[in-house]
């Protein structure tokens, strides 16, 4: 019995010490760091919360938190909503679900740098498909989408949700699956016609599947970084800044290590918050059923 | 008419899935006269020179090299550290047991910005900035919980008869962990090493900042600093991302029932 | 000399008591049934003796050797599981060879206690299967082989039938005993099955609650249960119990008396077997409510108009009676069992 526990601790070991060093430990840095001004052109002194002062009061940066608010909400819903059809589709039977299921998981398997490249081309102002489709032949009307500010938004949420609706797809699909067949038959036997029968049953079962997603889906979206890095680099104008990009704007281009800490202190806190009411919804939700 | 609403259904998503990359690997196969015209056209004339520039020119395969160096020994190490880690959370008796496998989970939330200062910090006082291992090692930290969770929620549908049958038959813990938790788990195993190596084959945000130096860098940092600061050259870049994205999307097409198993474990059990 | 002796066995797992204090000796060769309802710590007993439960308190002897702190492996046990529990990776021949190329046995003579168990167990043509490729009553076999080609001090057997359908039971339970006596084991086989109990035991440890209720032989706990929970729990139907008290030598039960000669005054219960009640007479009375037929045997179940206490009776072949229809009863007064305090009181009844 001790034995068995001493063994069990030390192949837990390993794993614990290397997320302690590369995971936890930086997290607490990153809080106590938040603290000081910490530049090179500065020695580096304790300034108490002014870092999260200038946070909340400096333009660009509040203009940058509305932005990953806008785009944490309207992604995340967009990509339940698409999650949820294509997870309809390729529950059904047919031939040749197999490859659908694949060609539905590509764009959660391209790297989300490929992604970037893929539609900052696709809406490129001379040789964008986009263009193509609206605009046919008449190249005079061709616009540069990513030039202006709201249509630089969509296309940064609109990349995102072509990448990771099918990752809310797949939790979705395990909800489907998990739905016995025979209430399906009970409520044909009583006369529930499709309609009625998705939104009395298949939603109803779904919501702990859809609530999951959600979870997964909204952390990971107050993280996004590499589709601004590589479509719009927070362009035009910082419309299309979001809290990561700009937290490694402050603390590796200009060195700001205190002030890029508050920053990351922030995009840390607002995903505790986001996962701790959903995974209490998540609880109670499995808990009633 | 049933069926052919359904089939149109079928080719949207489809189309929706693999559009933009079908227009990419368009673009690659383009010749450099006809990537210029416009409007676009849609046939490509089926030239391979981009991918020739790709490889020679911009020295393309050497990220490619560094990107399977380290998703490689990524994978290697934590599926190794997962599969050591997750037997014991999902069989032995051990206090601390949903502790520690609450705090991986919530380890894996966390955001990349809020950890890359103290790794970058760690890694520099370490001398392991611009190095493979530097990379190998935040990733395999960030990969961790991934592993461990499906690892440990696999591990756990294991009869327990068969757990007490090897003991009888002479195993220690690590003989019963290795000679019977791993190889019948096998598809568990070899699910969890394709997520981390898509993890770490497609991580940037890391790779972008510890590799500064373009010998080491992986291939997204290569594709997102890609040369031309003002006229940025389609093509090439085109055929770079297709260089990138082949061996994922055959992964994909040939394993797709497992990585979805694979996911779906893993977020189901969290 | 005895193979394994318990001394105080006692088990915990937080608050629940699984084993409370348990004493037993199993001698060489014995074919020795745990047995006992759902809960009652059969398998803990057997995981005790195994090695695979660490044990509260009390002491695991084995050959004469104090084991508690042994490995399963050192114990010289071998063990069959209710699932089998083979390993679904490896072959048959590799399921039967693991325990002993854990234990480093040289390769000719591995292979050679492989074929020996595959010929005894007639498995020989499905070596190289895989368990998913067998029946249930292979997997048994294999299962079996592989706890035999260790040619352990001890087999433990855990319910290893409860999984195969009644007939393949009977075959089994007819191959174990011939097994048995071939290899002159000693075995320790947990069921909660009491024909199994029966036909397999040589002694039969009957447990409820954690306790050892009775240790005999499948005869001794038949006709002597020691206690009542042995006297309700053997058998089928369930014996019949009556509530009473013992007055100058009689037992006075509902509106009758039977002379008994007891050392015992006072409340007593008193049970009477299905079989050893007649027709007729003046110890009960009852309407039937069911009639079993079970082909060699039939059994009418009554139920006391006033009180609604229940009897179970089997009918001779010359007795009949109808659903419905209000009967009076007689025991065998020769056959009765007497209990007061949870324990048996030695009878010799008198008429
Ligand atoms: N690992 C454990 N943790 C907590 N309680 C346990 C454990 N194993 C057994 N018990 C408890 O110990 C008691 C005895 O269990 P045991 O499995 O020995 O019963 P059994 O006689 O084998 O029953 P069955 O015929 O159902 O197999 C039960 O109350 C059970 O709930
Ligand atoms: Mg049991």
């Amino acid at each position: 019995m001790n034995s068995e526990r001493k063994a069990a601790y030390a192949l837990v070991a390993p794993a614990v010490f290397i997320v302690a060093v590369f995971v936890l430990s930086p997290i607490v840095q990153a809080f106590i760091n938040s603290l000081y001004r910490d530049t090179p052109f500065s020695p580096k002194t304790f300034i108490g919360l002014d870092n999260y002062r200038t946070l909340f009061s400096d333009s660009v940066a509040t203009g940058t938190i509305e932005f990953t608010l806008i785009f944490v909400i309207v992604s995340t819903a967009l990509e339940i909503l698409i999650g949820l059809g294509l997870a309809l589709v390729i529950h059904e039977h047919f031939k040749g679900r197999g490859l659908v299921r694949a060609a539905v998981l590509i764009p959660w398997a391209i790297p989300t740098v490929v992604a970037g490249v893929m539609w900052k081309y696709m809406l490129n102002d001379q040789y964008g498909f986009v263009n193509l489709v609206f605009y046919g032949s008449n190249v005079a009307n061709y616009v540069a989408w990513l030039a202006s500010e709201w249509s630089a938004r969509m296309a940064i949420i609109g990349a995102d949700v072509w990448k990771t609706s099918s990752f809310a797809a797949l939790l979705i699909l395990a909800g489907l699956q998990s739905i016995p067949e025979d209430l399906y038959e009970a409520a044909r036997i009583d006369g529930a016609n499709a309609v009625k029968r998705f939104f009395r049953i298949t939603l109803p079962l779904l919501k702990p599947a859809i609530l999951l997603a959600l979870l997964f889906r909204m952390m990971d979206a107050f993280r996004v970084f590499a589709l601004v890095y590589v479509m719009t680099q927070g362009a035009p104008g910082g419309s299309t800044n979001v809290l990561q990009y700009y937290g490694y704007q402050k603390m590796f281009p200009e060195q700001q290590f205190g002030y890029g800490s508050a920053v990351s202190v922030l995009v840390f806190v607002m995903i505790a918050i986001v996962a701790t009411i959903l995974i209490r919804t998540v609880r109670t939700r499995i808990y009633e059923s | 008419m049933r069926r052919v609403v359904f089939t149109i259904v079928i080719v949207a998503v489809v189309l929706f899935s693999i559009g933009p990359f079908m227009w990419i690997l368009n673009t690659s196969l383009k010749s450099p006269q006809t990537i210029a015209e416009r409007p676009p056209t849609i046939i490509p004339d089926l030239q391979t020179e981009f991918f020739a520039a790709a490889v020679d020119e911009h020295n393309f395969m050497r990220y490619v090299g560094n990107s399977a160096i380290v998703a490689g020994l990524t994978t290697l190490l934590a599926v190794l550290v997962g599969t050591l880690a997750a037997y014991p959370l999902a069989r032995l008796r051990m206090p601390w047991r949903r502790g520690i496998l609450s705090l991986v989970l919530a380890a894996s939330m966390f955001p990349q910005i809020a950890i890359v200062g103290g790794v970058y910090r760690l890694l520099l006082k370490l001398g392991l900035l611009n190095t493979h291992p530097g990379l190998v090692l935040p990733y395999t930290a960030l990969t961790l919980p991934l592993a461990i969770w499906i690892l440990t929620s696999f591990f756990k549908e294991i009869p327990s008869d068969l757990e007490d049958s090897a003991r009888v038959d002479g195993c220690g813990p690590l003989a019963t962990m290795w000679r019977i938790f791993v190889p019948v788990a096998a598809p568990a195993v070899f699910t969890t090493a394709i997520l981390v190596f898509i993890y770490a084959w497609n991580e940037f945000f890391f790779a972008l900042l510890i590799m500064t130096d373009p010998a080491v860098q992986t291939l997204p940092v290569g594709i997102a600093k890609f040369p031309g600061e003002y006229m940025v050259p389609w093509g090439e870049l085109a055929a770079a991302a297709v260089i990138a994205t082949i061996p994922l999307v055959v992964l994909v097409l040939v394993l797709q029932r497992r990585i979805i198993s694979g996911l779906t474990a893993g977020a189901v059990k969290g | 000399m005895s193979t394994l002796e318990l001394r105080g066995l006692t088990k915990r797992f937080g608050e629940i008591e699984a084993l409370n204090a348990i004493d037993l000796t199993v001698d060489q060769g014995d074919f020795c049934v745990l047995l006992g309802p759902s809960g009652c710590g059969k398998s803990t007993a057997l995981r005790c003796i195994a090695g695979l439960e660490t044990i509260t308190d009390g002491d695991v002897i084995i050959n004469g050797d104090r084991v508690n702190e042994k490995t399963p492996k050192e114990r010289g046990i071998a063990m069959v599981f209710q699932t089998y529990a083979l390993y679904p990776h490896m072959t048959v021949r590799e399921n039967l060879a693991f325990p002993l190329k854990m234990s480093k046995m040289p390769k000719d003579e591995m292979e050679k206690r492989v074929r020996d168990a595959a010929s005894l167990l007639r498995i020989e043509p499905m070596l190289e299967r895989r368990p998913r490729e067998l029946s249930g009553g292979q997997r048994q076999r294999v299962a079996i082989g592989r706890a035999i080609v260790r040619e352990p001090t001890l087999f433990l057997f855990d319910e290893p039938l409860s999984n195969l359908d009644a007939k393949l039971r009977n075959d089994m339970r007819l191959e174990i005993a011939a097994l048995h006596r071939r290899l002159e084991a000693t075995v320790i086989y947990v069921t909660h099955d009491q024909v199994e109990a029966m036909t397999l035991g040589k002694t039969i440890v009957v447990m409820n609650d954690g306790r050892i209720e009775q240790v005999g032989t499948p005869d001794e706990v038949y006709q002597r249960p020691a206690t009542p929970f042995v006297a309700g729990f053997v058998g089928m139907p369930a014996m019949n119990f009556i509530t009473g008290e013992i007055r100058n030598d009689a037992f006075e039960g509902n509106g009758f008396e039977i002379p008994v000669s007891v050392d015992h005054e006072g409340e007593t219960l008193l049970g009477v077997r299905p079989e050893d009640i007649n027709l007729g007479g003046d110890h009960g009375e009852g309407e039937v409510e069911i009639i079993e037929n079970l082909g060699a045997d039939r059994y009418a179940y009554l139920k006391e108009t006033d009180t609604r206490k229940r009897w179970a009776v089997r009918l001779n072949a010359d007795e009949s009676v109808d659903v419905g229809q209000a009967v009076n009863l007689s025991f065998n007064v020769e056959r009765l069992h007497l209990y007061a305090d949870n324990r048996r009181l030695d009878v010799t009844s008198s008429s």
